[in-house]
Order: C-alpha cells, then sequence, then structure tokens
C-alpha cells in the first residue's frame, strides 16, 4: 500500500506541475523565452526584474536608457528623436548597481547597443556589491538562457497566477500594455511643489524613503563589482552616465544624514577611475539651480517631471552639462555650499506656501513638441 | 538549504534517501557516513564557512563526550570535564549570538560607545549547541555514550532537525542509526514521511508564508494601530509563527520517517491548550522538555520547596526566552511564561477550575500577547500593541493598515483580491488551529489507497507552486 500510494502522490504531483510548466512556458508571462505573439504583452510594473532581462534578451534596439525610477518617464521615442537609432528603456524602480550590471550584462550580450544611458542614484550603490533593490529572491534564472534553472518560473506561483490572468483576460496584477512606454508612471501623478513636500518632517528629510548610509569603499565595492567589468568587456558601447537632478530636499538630507561628503567624494573618485576609459561619459545635471531649487519640478523629493526626463535627452542629445574637471569641481562646490547653507524647514515653507497650478493634467507634461532645455 | 526550496525537494531529498538505501544494502556504516556527508553538504549550501563552526563544535564535544563516557564506565564522575564542556559550548554560543547584546547593555548602562562587533550568526547553533549539551550531561551520567566519530557526526548533523530541532537526545537516536532492520527500505515510512511532509510544506508555504506580509506590516507601524488592526496583527503572527515552526517541524519529521528515523514530537495543536502548562506539553516540546531536564531540574526543581519551585519557574523560562534571541523583548516574553505558570501554580491551589472552553481562551489570550512581545522590534512597540489590543487607544473598528486596506478601500482589483485571499488563508489558519486532529495524526491514519494519494499529491504540486515565494523559516534565526 505504501508503494501505491507513493506513486499516486508523486504521478498526481508530476502531472500537475507538468500541466503547469507547460502552461507557464507557453504563456512566458515574463517574457523569458519568447517576445510575445500569442498574447498582447503585458509590462508588469512591479515585477521589471523578471521582465526586463526577458525584453533585453528578445527585443530589437540599438541603446538602452536604464536606471532607477528618475529614468522610467524617459520615451524611447523621445530619444530616437534626439539621438537617431532604436531604443529601448529598461529602468527598474529601485535598481541598484548590483540589478544594473545584471540586467545590462544580458543586454549588452544580446544586442551589443553602441550606447547605454544610465543614471547613477548614490542609493543605488550601497549596501553590499550583490544588494538588490527588489524585496523578493533576485531571479537569477531570468538573466540566462539555461533552461535546467528555469524551474522557479517555470513553476512558480507569480508566473502561474500572471498566465491565469492572461488566459482568461483578467486585469488584477498591475500592468502597462504599451511597448513604447514599458515602466512610464507620471500619468495620474502631479508635480508641483506643496505636493514634492506632501508628509514631508523638515527635521527627518529621510523619513518617508528610508535611504540607508553609504560609505565610498561600499560604493566603490558595488561600482567594481557590476559596472567597472562591463565597461571594460563592451568597449564598443559608449556608456553615458548621467547625474540625473534631485530636488534641493535630497542635498539636505545627504547634510542632515552625514551622507554629503561621501556622495561628492564618489562623484570625483568616479570620475578619475573611469577616465581611462574612451568609451565613458558623465552628464551631471544635479547643479542645475533652475532644476534642482524649483520644487514645481516635482512630485516627491526626488522624482522630476517628464518635462524634466525630456529636457535631459535633448541636453545629452546636444552635448550640453556633460562633465569636465573643472566643471565637476565647479558643482560639487555648487552642490556643498547648496546643501549646507540652507534650511530644509524655509524649503519645505515655502513649497507648502506655493499655490497648487490650477491646471494638474500631468499629460501636460509630455506635449509633441517637446520643452526648452534647463539653462 | 531550505526544506522549501526547488533544490531540496526536487534534487537533495529524492537523491539522499534513493542512495542512503542503496548504500544501506552494501555497509550500514557506509549509509550512516552517506548520510552524516549529505547532513554537512545541506548544512553548507548557505553559507560553507559555517560549516567550520559546526564541524570545531562537533569535534569538541565528541572528544569531551567521549572522555565523559569512558569516565563513567570506570566508575569516575568528573565534573571539571562536563563542566569545561557545557562551558565551550555556553561560549561559543554567547560569542556568536550574544556578544552585541552585551556590548549594546554595557553602552546603554555606561554611556560607553564600544562598537558592535556584528559577527554573523551560524545558522541552528542554538539547537546543535542544546543537543551536545544535553548529550555531554547524559554522557556524564552514564546515560549515553558514543565512540564512533562518524555516528556522533550523524546525531548532530541529522539534517533533519540540524537547523531548527526538534532537539533531540543521543539515547533516542542512535539505537534507530544502529538497527540494521531500520536500514531496508520501508514503503509504508516512506509513504507516510512523504504525507507529513506535503502537509509540513502545505502548511508553511500556503498558511504561515500568506500570513507573513500581514503580521510585518502590523509590527512595522505599530504605534499607529487602531483597536482591529492591532487585533489582526496579533493574530496574524499568532498564526504565522505556529504554521511556520510546525510546519517546519512537520516537515523535518517526515523527511526522518522517509528513512525510517522517528524524530519526537514537537507540537501537538498548542493553541487547543486549556492552561499554560499544557500548552509548554504541545509548543516547541522538545525545548520544554530540555529546559526541564537540564535546568530547572538541576537546578533543584521541585525538591527544595515551593518558593524555589516557583522562582525557578521564572528562572527556566527567563532562560528559555534569551536562548530564542539576544533581546530584552525575548527574556520578557519568557519571564511571562514563567509568571503565568506561577499563577496557574497558586490558582490550582484555590481549586477552582475553568470551564474548558474559557481556560483554553485565557490560555490562547495570553500565549497570543506574549507572542506580541515575542515578535515586537522593541518593547515600545509591543506595548503599543498590547494597549491597542486592550483598547486603551480606544475601540476603533477601522482597518488602516496598507496590508491589509484593501478590505475595505481597495486602490486596484489586484490589492482587494489579494486581500481578500489573504482573509481567507487567516479564517483557514484559526478554523486548522483549532480542529481536533493535527497533520501528524493526519499522516499517521491517512489511508494509503484510493482517493488520499491524489489530494496529498496535489497538495505537494500547490507546495511546489507556492514554494517560488520561499521564506526563511522564523526558528532559523533562533
Amino acid at each position: 500500500m505504501g508503494r501505491s500510494f507513493l506513486a499516486g502522490v508523486l504521478a498526481t504531483a508530476l502531472a500537475i506541475a507538468a500541466l503547469v510548466c507547460a502552461t507557464n512556458a507557453w504563456v512566458d508571462p515574463f517574457q523569458h523565452y519568447r517576445k510575445p505573439a500569442r498574447f498582447p504583452p503585458r509590462y508588469y510594473n512591479a515585477w521589471q526584474r523578471y521582465e526586463n532581462p526577458g525584453i533585453a534578451m528578445h527585443y530589437e534596439y540599438d541603446r538602452v536608457v536604464t536606471g532607477s525610477s528618475l529614468m522610467e518617464n524617459i520615451l524611447p521615442a523621445d530619444v530616437d528623436r534626439a539621438m537617431g537609432g532604436h531604443t529601448i528603456n529598461l529602468s527598474e524602480s529601485a535598481q541598484t548597481a548590483y540589478d544594473a550590471g545584471e540586467l545590462l550584462r544580458v543586454a549588452l550580450a544580446a544586442r551589443h547597443p553602441k550606447q547605454v544611458i544610465m543614471n547613477l542614484d548614490y542609493n543605488a550603490f550601497s549596501g553590499a556589491p550583490d544588494r538588490s533593490g527588489f524585496a523578493e529572491p533576485f531571479p537569477a534564472y531570468l538573466y540566462d538562457d539555461a533552461l535546467w534553472n528555469d524551474v522557479p518560473y517555470l513553476l512558480g506561483v507569480e508566473s502561474t497566477r500572471k498566465s491565469i490572468e492572461t488566459l482568461l483576460g483578467l486585469r488584477i496584477s498591475r500592468f502597462g500594455t504599451d511597448p513604447s512606454r514599458m515602466w512610464y508612471w507620471a500619468e495620474g501623478y502631479q508635480f508641483f511643489a506643496a505636493k514634492a513636500v506632501q508628509g514631508l518632517d523638515p527635521r527627518d528629510l529621510n523619513a518617508r524613503f528610508r535611504q540607508p548610509p553609504r560609505t565610498l569603499e561600499g560604493m566603490q565595492r558595488s561600482f567594481e563589482a557590476n559596472l567597472a567589468p562591463l565597461i571594460q568587456d563592451y568597449p564598443g558601447t559608449r556608456f553615458t552616465f548621467v547625474y540625473a537632478p534631485y530636488s534641493i530636499l535630497v542635498w539636505l538630507d545627504f547634510a542632515q544624514r552625514g551622507q554629503l561628503d561621501v556622495s561628492l567624494a564618489f562623484r570625483d573618485w568616479l570620475y578619475e577611475r573611469t577616465k581611462r576609459y574612451p568609451n565613458v561619459e558623465f552628464f551631471d545635471f544635479q547643479a542645475e539651480p533652475a532644476i534642482v531649487e524649483d520644487l514645481d519640478h516635482y512630485t516627491d523629493m526626488y522624482h522630476y517631471s517628464p518635462r524634466i526626463s525630456k529636457a535631459m535627452i535633448a541636453a545629452i542629445a546636444e552635448g550640453r552639462y556633460r562633465l569636465t574637471p573643472a566643471l565637476l569641481a565647479g558643482n560639487d562646490a555648487w552642490l556643498r555650499k547648496v546643501a549646507t547653507r540652507t534650511d530644509p524647514a524655509q524649503v519645505v515653507a515655502d513649497a507648502r506656501a506655493r499655490p497648487a497650478p490650477e491646471k494638474l493634467d500631468t499629460k501636460a507634461f509630455i506635449p509633441p513638441g517637446g520643452y526648452a532645455p534647463p539653462q | 538549504m531550505l526544506f522549501n526550496s526547488y533544490a531540496f525537494v526536487l534534487a537533495f531529498l529524492p537523491a539522499v534517501v534513493l542512495g542512503y538505501f542503496a548504500i544501506a544494502r552494501l555497509s550500514a556504516f557506509a549509509a550512516n557516513a552517506f548520510l552524516a556527508g549529505a547532513s554537512l553538504f545541506f548544512y553548507a549550501w548557505w553559507k560553507v564557512d559555517f560549516l567550520w563552526i559546526l564541524l570545531g563544535s562537533v569535534a569538541v564535544n565528541y572528544f569531551v563526550g567521549h572522555r565523559l563516557s569512558r569516565d563513567a564506565a570506570a566508575g569516575r564522575n568528573e565534573r571539571w570535564v562536563l563542566v569545561a564542556g557545557i562551558a565551550f559550548n555556553l561560549g561559543l554560543l554567547g560569542y556568536f549570538k550574544y556578544t552585541d547584546f552585551f556590548i549594546a547593555n554595557v553602552n546603554a548602562v555606561t554611556g560607553a560607545n564600544l562598537p558592535l562587533l556584528r559577527i554573523a550568526l551560524p545558522l541552528g547553533i542554538s539547537f546543535f549547541t542544546f543537543t551536545q549539551i544535553a548529550y555531554l550531561v547524559d554522557a556524564w551520567k552514564g546515560k549515553a555514550a558514543e565512540y564512533s566519530a562518524t555516528n556522533y557526526v550523524l546525531f548532530v548533523t541529522f539534517f533533519p532537525h540540524l537547523l531548527a530541532g526538534p532537539i533531540i537526545h543521543h539515547r533516542e537516536m542512535m539505537p534507530q542509526f544502529a538497527d540494521p532492520k531500520l536500514k531496508r527500505l520501508d514503503w509504508e515510512n516512506l509513504a507516510r514521511g512523504l504525507a507529513l511532509f506535503c502537509l509540513g510544506l502545505a502548511k508553511k508555504v500556503l498558511i504561515a508564508d500568506n500570513l507573513a506580509p500581514w503580521a510585518n506590516a502590523g509590527f512595522a507601524q505599530a504605534h499607529a494601530l487602531t483597536f482591529a488592526d492591532a487585533w489582526i496583527t496579533m493574530l496574524a503572527y499568532v498564526m504565522q509563527l505556529v504554521f511556520d515552526f510546525s510546519g517546519y517541524t512537520d516537515m523535518a519529521l517526515g523527511v526522518a520517517l522517509m528513512v525510517n528515523i522517528r524524530l519526537p514530537i514537537n507540537f501537538d495543536a498548542p493553541y487547543r491548550s486549556a492552561d499554560i502548562q499544557e500548552f509548554w506539553r504541545r509548543w516547541h516540546i522538545t525545548l520544554s522538555r530540555f529546559l526541564r531536564d537540564y535546568v530547572y531540574v538541576p537546578l533543584g526543581g521541585n525538591r527544595k520547596g515551593e518558593a524555589r519551585m516557583l522562582a525557578l519557574f521564572v528562572v527556566t523560562f527567563a532562560i528559555g526566552g534569551f536562548w530564542h534571541g539576544a533581546a530584552w523583548t525575548y527574556v520578557i516574553w519568557g519571564t511571562m511564561h514563567g509568571v503565568a505558570l506561577v499563577v496557574l501554580h497558586l490558582w490550582r491551589k484555590l481549586g477552582r477550575p475553568l470551564p474548558r472552553i474559557a481556560a483554553v481562551a485565557v490560555t490562547f489570550l495570553f500565549v497570543s500577547a506574549a507572542l506580541v512581545v515575542f515578535r515586537a522590534p522593541s518593547l515600545a512597540d509591543a506595548g503599543a500593541i498590547l494597549a491597542s489590543v486592550a483598547g486603551l487607544h480606544g475601540f476603533d473598528p477601522s482597518l488602516t493598515v496598507p496590508a491589509w486596506i484593501g478590505l475595505v478601500h481597495p486602490a486596484s482589483v489586484a490589492e482587494r483580491a489579494a486581500d481578500i485571499a489573504t482573509l481567507a488563508v487567516f479564517a483557514l489558519a484559526l478554523v486548522l488551529t483549532f480542529t481536533p486532529r493535527n497533520a501528524h495524526d493526519i499522516a499517521r491514519d491517512v489511508r494509503l489507497e484510493g482517493l488520499p494519494r491524489y489530494a496529498f499529491g496535489a497538495l505537494l504540486a500547490l507546495g511546489l507552486v507556492f514554494i517560488e515565494n520561499a521564506s526563511e523559516f522564523i526558528y532559523f534565526i533562533f
């Protein structure tokens, strides 16, 4: 009897597991095996680390935009208009250097893009070099094309849930469907000063985002482990690193938490460290007062409007804001001055006193004609 | 390696079971050596650095135990060897588990600013330390003797119990490892072991892991909970913990049974207990047994008067609490249980027993409240949650925690669906907790033909699907 029980249990489990695997392989909810053809694509915002590697493997492109949520509102069409070529945006919310390194390794091997445009978020270099910004275990099995390690994908609950939703045409999980703006999130968000400081405590500016402390050595280790090898291994790819702008409140937060020196030191170290690579360039928007000090550009202390995204791309295409040693020194000095001489309470109070724009239709932020770049 | 991982279920477990019985046909010694090697591999899978600590601990205890057994056989009871052995074990545990706790407390009391050492805690160290302390005491008393290094390694590292118990005795394990009859594949044991494993896996991945987000979310905002939020927080954790830990134990017992080894039962429907003494006979039974035999009794037990006995209740449970972790919350939790035992003892003297249903309710509420202290990041957080539970902040029935706010104000279809699913799991957990038969009973009595095998097959498949949510077992940190 024991033998028949065992056989019955294993046969039943195997049959169900095989059915689940077959369904997930057929639907392929995270686009791991193919570009969607059987079903309209679904871009699951909460599962970017699962979906981006498949997209990187199977889509056509010759330029990659990536980085944290600050980069998600860059529209590939805007980049193509400004720079030519065929761009894909593989940004990920809370992307760390590890996340970026793993993803770029896939993209570089698959398509050998001519350019990678990536923002350098200081917080992305905090913690251990293999720290992912995603709370779930990092799905390393989706970052290669080996079949043997795909069990979690083929049998896992998230793939199964999404496959069933796709097959039944349900819209339970949150997802977008437009391949031209896979991770765009600005619609539905409002960008004005009072909104940017909503819920902020000027005495503890980090209370909401709870960013961890960083050390220069830790940031250096993370860069060396995750990005330096890619720069060396792909000399034909231009790595355009972007210091995307934060609001002044972020710099005040850095000063508040003793993170200002380490942030500026990292900028200096990285510039020196990568000087030897002709395929590396930097663009720095963080010391542009028109963006940094005008909180009407933000929905919170970190995230700027698509207007800024578009302006950055235009500026990069025209070669403006490109870092030189002199500009780096000047920008560092300005950031240090602003961060140490500005009163956070005053900034927050001023922002709260500013009236909200009358019309808050966020679609107005992405007009077809584009915007003037910041001066 | 986690029991709830694809690597374990699909590769390690089948390979070990098949390999063990295949090798056992050739040599019993080789089969035990294979099992010991597999157990070390299982341990090292997580972090190979910890393997050396485990092996060092095993080696020292083997030699000390060897000496104690030899002396006991010769009629010599050299206490200093035992004391040295126990000191080594407590020193090892103390260094890895409690160093930073003591530094932090010294800093707090003296105002010093000594840096914390941030020592990584080797997995299962609390369990393999207690197992070996028990072995040394038994060897000193002449109740245990182990002269085979391979057998000793297997006894301590046998992978089903290595990381989170049950805490075993040498005398209940070694006869099983030595019995040649148990080296033959037994289809019924294999079947019932698999059934128990399936139930444990389901308890872990279908119930405990699905309640975890609610428990975590509630404890994360301990100071902003309404009356209703606080009750959900407390009960979600109470259910998560019992299904997590007893699920782990069911898997451990099931896996051991597959190779014809019976580990001691560690859980027996503890939330159905009618008093706190009964609770500790049903909850983490092998820890209770250890604390009774190796702490409470040696310190005097009930042999030195009632006052000493009552004091020992509190001391023993405070030590038990401290064993769980280097934080005052654990000490307070243990002390609460010790005090509850004292109260029970005094109440019994009054000769006015409560009706069983009321006794079960009171015990469950006490255990739940104590578990809030156990889980809370700080005593202040625990106090805030318990105050909300008791209605000291009012009796606001509204739900405000984002993790379950979708029950009343869903932001999306997804959020509502997720919260309703969690609520259903919550309800299922409550029902299962108070049903009369536990997983062990079900696996022991299940009919091995007909429909049950398909039901267990479906349960295993469902467990495999939900494994991808894999999380560590709560007791791995202890």
